[in-house]
């Protein structure tokens, strides 16, 4: 989950780089793994863009 | 670890930032160090903190750390592209927080001194002041990027807006060459402190050509 949700903000044209947090090192290892991985496929994109839509015009109305 | 270009610049930067507000109240020294190994070998090469930081302290804990990640940086600071930012108070004194060129001038010290380094890469206002015209605010950022103590300068937790605004201002009090590229930073909604929340790190928003 965490890895695809990071692939997700990597695949936006706009976001140079996702800024990651961690409290334990081994937090890490699926931020790496995303970022190995690089952006996902364009319809995989579209859906989750689909799924997230109604949270990102919340987000947009504050 | 894949690198790109930071927002319209042309500084290249690893794809994953590393996020360091956990480091001095989550995180103790050891175990933040811990983590910066992990993001290195890892590849990641670009950190980003905050004067303020740690989150969840007051100013009495602001600035640990940024003195954490600078202890850590000692010796191989030009192995790292470092980002940091301020607005956030910093002390008692009603000027010790914000984005007048007072405090802008005296954060920018303040973060190089705890960070052991002679300049950040990246230096961004961590939030919007209204109480400070955005031309005193462009005009200091321009002052610290033409003294070298910053190489960029950007926002951060920005509405929109407000980036065009500043983008548009910049042009009349012709702010350094490098505001008008500079990163905003949108601290994803809904992150918690506890996971690996994504903060995008987006460039202005800009007219389609």
């Amino acid at each position: 989950m965490a890895t695809l949700a990071m692939r997700w903000v990597l695949s936006h044209p706009a976001i140079t780089a996702p800024i990651v947090g961690a409290s334990r090192p081994e937090q890490l290892a699926d931020s790496l793994g995303a970022a190995e991985q690089g952006a996902l496929p364009r319809d995989l994109k579209t859906k989750l863009d689909e799924i997230t839509h109604g949270w990102r015009s919340v987000d947009a109305d504050r | 670890m894949h690198h790109t270009k930071l927002g319209r610049t042309g500084l290249r930067v690893s794809k994953l930032c590393l996020g360091t507000m956990t480091f001095g109240l989550q995180c103790d020294v050891a175990q933040s160090n811990a983590i910066m190994d992990a993001a290195a070998a890892g590849g990641i090469d670009f950190l980003d903190a905050a004067d303020v930081y740690p989150l969840g302290g007051g100013h009495n804990t602001a600035g640990r750390t940024e003195q954490i990640v600078g202890d850590w940086l000692k010796g191989k600071r030009h192995q790292f592209i470092v980002a940091t930012k301020c607005v956030g108070q910093m002390g008692p004194k009603p000027w010790d927080l914000g984005m007048s060129r007072k405090h802008i001038l005296d954060a920018i010290d303040a973060s190089l001194r705890r960070l052991g380094t002679d300049y950040v890469d990246l230096y961004q206002l961590h939030g919007y002041d209204q109480h400070t015209p955005i031309d005193e605010a462009l005009e200091a950022l321009d002052t610290v990027v033409r003294s070298g103590k910053a190489r960029y300068a950007g926002v951060s937790n920005w509405p929109a807006y407000k980036g065009t605004t500043a983008r548009r201002r910049r042009r009349k009090v012709r702010a350094s060459s490098s505001a008008p590229q500079a990163p905003a930073i949108r601290h994803a909604t809904g992150t918690t402190r506890n996971s690996k929340p994504s903060t995008p790190c987006a460039r202005w928003p800009r007219k389609r050509d």
